[in-house]
């Protein structure tokens, strides 16, 4: 502070002072600004307001009373209703206007006169579903409903709706269409309660709606997203078309290996296109020679794909030999060179030296037969 | 002028919040910058730390006043505090820092031009030193400070612009306009009006000072009139806030109170100090108090004016 000056017109007032003296013209402006606001607006001419302000719902839980009076008991209802049947279609469990929609009041959403005496007052200008008639008094809380919700790995069209409706346009779906009886203890949004599919699927096809039904991820988030595996059955139990696609049904049985694979490994995301049920779309073979198409002739993929004796029925009557022991061999173990093979017995065979007194000449199955033992027809006995 | 969204609490919690961190950010510029020590007694960073603290915590009292659910059952505020996804927790971290950081400046402020007061704590702390590095340690107060200030001034104004259901206030520019304004009323409050009633020769001090009104004054004008330009051409809502304030029932205020008082009046008298080559203390008080209760009024019409979407 080399260059220090000594002030002048310094006020007598102690330094301190200016704190709240500062404070005080902050708060004089206030007050000043209040009072200057007040006498502005009483010199102003009367502007009408561009638009009126945002509608409100009515909390009308107070007044309500008498709709609980009727709804909340079978007799009442009854005694009341034109036809005693129909009663019970609108009795309202007491207890499932504990959320907080139903919390509102019934004339919140539904309008009509909750105080009147007699039935005909009480239900003058009643609203069956507020959100098909006024859906704008459900966006006034709800403007911002998500899109997608990543826990149900759901894609919904929120968004949209809510856009149309606050734009005045139509909008044939409403609220109530998913969300049921908001008031009468339906909450999807609790999960609590589990909507199926059906619910979507049968509003999307009484409707019409453009939304490809095979177009899993239209709704869906992710449906076959490996990372994130779902059961088939997770989604596929939802609706009777859907539940065509169940493992139990799978072209190839899902046994051993196979149902410990993942769907993508063979299949092609997302639509499952572009694979048959051949094992050679899958797999290599290793058999050069071989038909490649029908590897469970001779693998039994329920155990392990180890390699299997063959069963194969024709060939008895192919072989007239194809019996005893030779049902105990392996399919290569004749058909090393492949199926393309001669039936003699020298294929396989050899001819022993003690035979080459002129036996060897005639076909060795007139004295040998594969299912009995090997000297049973034998001359020398 | 009817309310339709939020009313005079919201605005003077605005105003005061942006007016003290506006004071703070004067006062820590003027500390940081050394012009503090070119004089025995500075009043501007005295007032400027000592009212920021304040102004804030008062406004933020009447923040709560006005959520209503805070006063019934405060312990919801903390709440607050983790829902990231809300640009109020970003605001209420911040004021929290800022809060204590202004009352540490203040207090700093305040033993820096009164060393009697180290002195009589010494006798119940005595651990305490002789004497304290104050320069030293406002210096790291004030950068810090500078920060959380420039947060809370441009916070006033993105806590109105993210609410997209009001149309006049859902644009960036708002938080531009907020900050602007609350330097233009922090420098107001705390050298035109404060100072100079303290010391009349505070204007004297500052050669520049007629420019730097000019250019604060000018550029409020022009995102102002953007704002409104903006808003106008948005239609539906936001221009019919606009004819509000400019046509309707806001109009005596703004075009007296905004325009004339707060712009014009200061531009003028700030020109013709600049033409005159000095600033006289009446003209630095005139200009002050104008341009602080403009300010108000600026941050009043925006709120008021606040017509929702309509649905």
């Amino acid at each position: 502070m080399s260059q220090k000056q000594k002030s002048k017109g310094i006020s007598k007032w102690p330094q301190w002072t200016i704190i709240p003296l500062g404070l005080g013209f902050a708060m004089l402006a206030i007050v000043l600004g209040l009072l200057l606001e007040s006498a502005a607006v009483a010199v102003t001419p009367e502007h009408a307001t561009p638009t009126p302000t945002m509608p409100t719902i009515a909390y009308s839980e107070g007044i309500s009373e008498g709709c609980h009076n009727c709804h909340f008991t079978l007799s009442a209802l009854e005694a009341s209703a034109d036809d005693p049947s129909d009663a019970a279609m609108y009795l309202i469990e007491a207890d499932s206007i504990a959320t907080p929609h139903g919390k509102l009041g019934c004339l919140a959403c539904h309008g009509g006169h909750g105080e009147a005496a007699d039935k005909e007052t009480a239900h003058e200008g009643l609203i069956a579903d507020m959100s098909a008639q006024d859906p704008e008094n459900c966006v006034i809380c709800h403007q911002d409903m998500p899109n997608e919700f990543p826990n149900d790995r759901l894609r919904l069209p929120h968004g949209e709706i809510i856009e149309r409706v606050m734009q005045g346009e139509p909008c044939d779906v409403h609220c109530s269409d998913c969300h049921g009886g908001v008031g009468h203890g339906f909450d999807l949004v609790s999960g609590d309660k589990f909507c199926s599919m059906t619910v979507c699927l049968d509003c999307h096809v009484e409707r019409n709606l453009a939304i490809q039904m095979a177009d899993c991820d239209a709704c869906h988030l992710a449906p076959h997203t490996e990372a994130i595996p779902l059961a088939c059955n997770d989604c596929h139990r939802s609706t009777e078309a859907w539940q065509g696609v169940d493992a139990s049904v799978h072209p190839v049985a899902l046994e051993g290996k196979h149902a410990e694979t993942a769907c993508f490994a063979c299949h092609q995301y997302p639509n499952f296109v572009g694979l048959s049920d051949t094992c050679s779309d899958c797999h290599e073979s290793n058999h050069t020679e071989w038909d490649a198409e029908d590897c469970a002739a001779c693998h039994d993929p329920s155990d392990g794909w180890v390699f299997a004796a063959s069963g194969w029925e024709g060939h008895a009557e192919l072989w007239d030999q194809y019996k005893g022991q030779h049902l105990k061999v392996s399919c290569n173990g004749c058909h090393f060179m492949g199926y393309d093979l001669d039936p003699s017995c020298t294929t396989c065979h050899q001819v022993p030296t003690s035979h080459d007194d002129g036996r060897a000449e005639n076909d060795c199955t007139v004295c040998h037969q594969a299912d009995q033992p090997w000297d049973a027809n034998a001359p020398e006995g | 002028m009817t309310e339709h969204y939020w009313g005079w609490l919201v605005a003077i919690y605005l105003f005061l919040g942006g007016m003290g961190a506006g004071a703070f950010l004067i006062a820590a510029v003027i500390e940081l910058s050394g012009k503090r020590y070119e004089q025995e007694y500075c009043p501007t960073t005295l007032v400027g730390a000592g009212v920021s603290g304040p102004l804030i915590v008062i406004g933020t009292v009447l923040l709560i006043f006005d959520l209503g659910a805070g006063l019934r059952e405060p312990w919801r505020i903390v709440n607050m505090f983790t829902n990231w996804s809300s640009v109020m927790t970003w605001g209420i971290w911040i004021l929290s820092f800022f809060i204590p950081i202004a009352f540490v400046y203040g207090v700093l402020e305040v033993m820096h031009v009164y060393p009697g007061i180290l002195e009589w704590l010494r006798r119940w702390l005595r651990f305490l030193p002789e004497t304290l590095p104050y320069r030293a340690i406002k210096r790291v107060v004030c950068s810090i400070g500078i920060l959380l200030a420039l947060g809370t001034a441009l916070y006033t104004g993105v806590l109105l612009s993210v609410v997209q259901a009001v149309p006049l206030w859902s644009t960036p520019i708002l938080p531009v306009l907020f900050l602007i304004s609350a330097v233009s009323t922090g420098m107001a409050l705390s050298l035109d009006l404060s100072a100079t009633v303290m010391v009349p020769e505070t204007p004297h001090r500052f050669k520049r000072l007629p420019v730097i009104h000019i250019a604060l004054i000018g550029l409020e004008i022009i995102v102002l009139a953007v704002f409104f330009y903006i808003s106008f051409q948005k239609g539906g809502e936001a221009a019919e806030s606009v004819q509000l304030i400019l046509t309707g029932a806001g109009s005596l205020i703004f075009w007296v109170m905004v325009a004339g008082l707060g712009l014009v009046f200061p531009l003028v008298l700030n020109v013709y100090a600049l033409l005159r080559g000095s600033h006289g203390h009446v003209v630095g008080i005139l200009a002050g108090a104008a341009i602080v209760v403009a300010g108000l009024f600026v941050r009043y019409l925006i709120v008021a004016a606040a017509i929702p979407v309509t649905v």
